[in-house]
């Protein structure tokens, strides 16, 4: 433990960036088929730059940033809500944020509403989000044990999906009914560089807020009392991160469906690396969500399948062993 | 066929014979009226028959179609189709209706087909059309089950002769285009939109790329197969969903030179029929001035 | 430096815990609070901290309504610290020492060279620049004690408010966190300790304050509290006779 703690934070930033940097340059290189830069060079001596571009620019770069900017998300997010909740199961997965956005977007995607107004996907993403987050606090209370907070998000989820799934067969789109999969799983592929713009800026003002949280979270480890002793307003820091959550989560859920595992398991795998202190979580569980998307984004590029393999099943084929593992764990130290 | 039809009229009378005498009368008198003369109660199950039937039978022959032969979006004959009763395929519909003829497709469920045949009902299979000369044949067949064989002779040479009306121009280099339709999806060799594609002057870049039947194309790949022009058939208009977005995704725009997708109707082809012909003229007039 | 409280009176879920309760404090004191269990002294102290309201009477630090100063500039001067401190994240001493400086960084700034060198004096002071690499849920209930009043004193406040901070310690223990009590006290910090040691009450308090149903009994000097009388009330029990109250020794003999 001695030697993890003394980690130098500013060189597991600078890693964890260049990790992240190093990775995106090689998700734009690497497509669906192997090498096909290089066949690309070959292949259409004529047009192979105009075409190059235009995989690079259209259809790559998008995929890599809104990989990115989701993962990332994900990442803080879970972060940021076990450090408010002092609960490490506490993610946008769990707690309800990630399946109310996605019904959310649902809504304004197969009623019409994103059609006529392109950011109408993300605002009811965020709405969403904010609603099942806000149902399942008060469900489970403020200082909820973990099986508490587990069951409120399982109700909250399932009637999330029910309610999902519901919509998709009465949407009027024929082609609705099939997109559940996506909606459970996410995934980031085909993804045009419009929706990372409509994505963008709920995202950053999301990260914004909760970056500005981590004096407060890290006050929280001291209990609640401890914490508003020390100037931290409780409600507004709840809210806060509530709102962030959903701002954030809102908008990246509403492109990329809902991604599930990497807010819990980042922040897990992050935590001893900065000394278990949630402030400082959050930035590198940010950088950590975006790699491990982007990771398991080129993993799901290179298993050869017939059809591309949906990322957010890799992230939960990978994640819920972790969960499980997780749940043993706390098991065991109760006992 | 007749082979396949004598045999399960045999399998019919081994299930039957015992006990069930009666029935057994009733069911001769129906399949020898029904071979001695032309059909008066046909029903169709699916929209690949309705439209043929639609097409071929005399009004008085058509006991029912299926619902979906209603939709204006994938049915080309919606408009003659409303006269009619409408199915969807279920059994105790169908019973009502007391068929001499069952036009059903593969795609019909098994069930419903082993047990209207086990009942003694004639349940005809047609099978989806994926060239234009199934189309010929599927024409012919159902006009011999109707009585109507002169009538399917006639479409068939009309069709033939719309076909050799479309002229295409002869050009040094025939363009690539390809199909993409919600989802991704694009017609690769062994589809109606492959040979309407080639029949209209164009390359079918998916076939060429290797895809059989119809599939997934990654975007990326479809980029690098630089169609000068894209079609789909995507229905229902006016409706959202992620699948239908795709195609308005930007890269296919740029690729286009602007050129937006052309969308050619779900009824041409959804089922293959002698409106095919539509579509080609609407592929060979989509083609590129050189 | 002074807090002036009159006539505080804090009802909760209907019923009253403190009744019309008076308490002063002055720079350079260290006030003991005493009493029996849910005589309200936890109340008093959380009212102190800006933590709870009162229903009525007034509270002032320096003649300024104590609720209306900001909470993060309340936060620089007062430091709580509470009787159950659970620590929910296994940080190492330092870092949970260092956490002890939030009041006085703003959102975005991170501590500086000079946060780390209080913090460095502060755990000099308390002796646990030994434990600075250990996880906290590693260490003794003792050494957890040490680091979480170390924790308090790292934000430098004027006013300490312990709640039972000595609960649960071995008696060398107790005697080296009243010592660091003592110490914040020389060095013209106030400190209102809650204690259930009547002896080491007697010993390091300068003042002691009785509470006894939501209502103070007796407040003064310890030998002015700490009379059988008193203890009869409050506790219901009898001081031994041959240990008679001096400076030194108290020793709660038998019940009354």
């Amino acid at each position: 433990m001695k030697s993890l703690h003394s980690i130098n934070q500013r060189q597991l930033l600078v890693t964890l960036a260049l990790l992240l940097v190093l990775l995106a340059i090689s998700s734009l290189l690497i497509g669906s088929e192997p090498w096909p830069m290089i066949q690309a060079l070959f292949s259409h001596p004529d047009q192979r730059s105009s075409i190059l571009a235009l995989i690079l620019t259209e259809v790559r770069l998008p995929r890599v940033l809104i990989a990115t900017l989701a993962g990332a998300t994900l990442g803080l997010c879970g972060a940021a809500m076990q450090g408010l909740l002092r609960n490490p199961l506490a993610t946008p997965g769990l707690t309800g944020s990630a399946s109310g956005a996605a019904l959310g977007a649902v809504i304004a995607l197969y009623f019409g509403l994103s059609s006529r107004f392109a950011l109408a996907l993300p605002v009811a993403g965020m709405f969403g989000s904010l609603l099942a987050m806000v149902l399942v606090y008060l469900l489970a209370g403020r200082d909820a044990s973990v099986t508490t907070l587990i069951l409120a998000g399982v109700a909250i989820n399932t009637l999330a999906m029910a309610l999902i799934s519901l919509l998709l067969n009465l949407a009027p789109s024929p082609y609705a009914v099939q997109e559940l999969v996506l909606w459970m799983l996410g995934s980031v592929t085909d993804r045009s560089l419009n929706d990372l713009w409509i994505m963008l800026p709920g995202t950053l003002l999301g990260w914004l807020l909760m970056l500005g949280c981590g004096h407060g979270l890290d006050a929280l480890t001291l209990g609640e009392e401890t914490a508003a002793s020390m100037g931290i307003g409780l409600n507004r820091l709840r809210w806060q991160l509530f709102i962030a959550i959903a701002l954030a989560v809102g908008s990246a859920v509403s492109i990329t469906g809902s991604i599930g595992f990497i807010g819990l398991v980042v922040p897990h795998l992050m935590r001893p690396l900065v000394g278990y202190q949630p402030g400082r979580l959050l930035t590198i569980s940010a950088l950590g969500g975006a790699i491990m998307l982007l990771l398991a984004d080129l993993a799901v590029r290179l298993i050869p399948a017939a059809t591309e393999i949906k990322v957010g099943v890799l992230t939960a084929v990978v994640g819920a062993p972790f969960f499980l593992w997780l749940i043993i764990r706390s098991r065991r130290s109760q006992t | 066929m007749t082979t396949t039809m004598s045999f399960h009229y045999k399998h019919c009378y081994k299930v039957l014979l015992p006990g069930l005498l009666t029935l057994l009368s009733v069911l001769y008198a129906l399949t020898d009226s029904a071979l001695a003369s032309s059909p008066q109660r046909v029903v169709s199950t699916n929209l690949c028959t309705d439209q043929l039937l639609l097409m071929l039978a005399a009004p008085t022959q058509i006991a029912s179609v299926s619902a979906l032969s209603l939709e204006p979006a994938s049915s080309y004959m919606a408009k003659s189709a409303e006269q009619y009763p409408v199915n969807h395929a279920r059994i105790e519909e169908l019973l009502r209706f007391k068929p001499d003829l069952i036009l059903a497709s593969p795609y019909n469920s098994p069930s419903m087909v082993t047990f209207m045949r086990k009942l003694g009902y004639r349940v005809e299979l047609i099978k989806p059309a994926n060239t234009i000369d199934d189309i010929e044949t599927n024409i012919q067949q159902i006009a011999i089950q109707l009585g109507k064989k002169n009538k399917g002779d006639a479409l068939v040479r009309t069709m033939r002769q719309q076909l050799a009306a479309i002229k295409i121009q002869p050009q040094r280099k025939r363009p690539g285009g390809l199909f993409y339709q919600p989802r991704g999806y694009t017609s690769g060799r062994g589809t109606l939109q492959d040979e309407a594609l080639r029949r209209s002057g164009w390359r079918n870049l998916a076939s060429e790329a290797g895809i059989r039947g119809y599939q997934h194309i990654d975007l990326e790949t479809l980029l690098r197969l630089r169609p000068v022009h894209i079609f789909t058939s995507a229905y229902a208009a006016g409706t959202d969903s992620l699948a239908q977005r795709l195609l308005y995704h930007p890269a296919l725009r740029h690729l286009t030179a602007g050129t937006p997708i052309t969308n050619i109707d779900y009824k041409y082809w959804i089922c293959g029929g002698p409106m095919i012909t539509q579509a080609i003229r609407l592929l060979a007039k989509a083609r590129p001035v050189q | 430096m002074n807090i002036q409280a009159q006539q505080l009176s804090v009802q909760l879920g209907g019923r009253p815990v403190l009744k019309a309760v008076d308490l002063t404090l002055h720079s350079g004191e260290l006030l003991g609070l005493i009493g029996p269990n849910g005589a309200g002294k936890t109340t008093l102290l959380k009212l102190l901290a800006g933590l709870i309201k009162s229903q009525s009477g007034s509270l002032q630090l320096d003649h300024q309504v104590l609720l209306a100063i900001p909470a993060h500039e309340r936060a620089k001067r007062i430091a709580y610290l509470a009787q159950h401190s659970q620590v929910s994240w296994p940080l190492t001493v330092r870092r949970l020492v260092e956490l002890g400086r939030i009041p006085h960084l703003d959102n975005w700034r991170k501590t500086t060279g000079l946060d780390r060198d209080i913090v460095q004096q502060v755990m000099e002071a308390t002796d646990i620049l030994a434990l600075e690499h250990r996880r906290f849920d590693s260490l003794s209930g003792g050494e957890r004690a040490r680091v979480l009043l170390a924790r308090a004193l790292a934000g430098e406040p004027e006013i300490l408010l312990a709640d039972e901070p000595v609960a649960a310690l071995d008696p060398s223990h107790q005697l080296e966190v009243m010592s660091l009590l003592q110490a914040h006290c020389r060095n013209g910090g106030a400190v209102i300790v809650v204690l259930h040691d009547l002896m080491l009450a007697n010993h390091f308090c300068q003042r002691l304050q009785l509470l006894y149903q939501g209502s103070t009994l007796a407040e003064g000097p310890p030998g002015d509290v700490l009379t059988p009388d008193h203890l009869k009330q409050a506790y219901g029990l009898q001081v031994s006779d041959e240990a008679r109250i001096d400076r030194c020794f108290l020793l709660p003999w038998k019940m009354k």
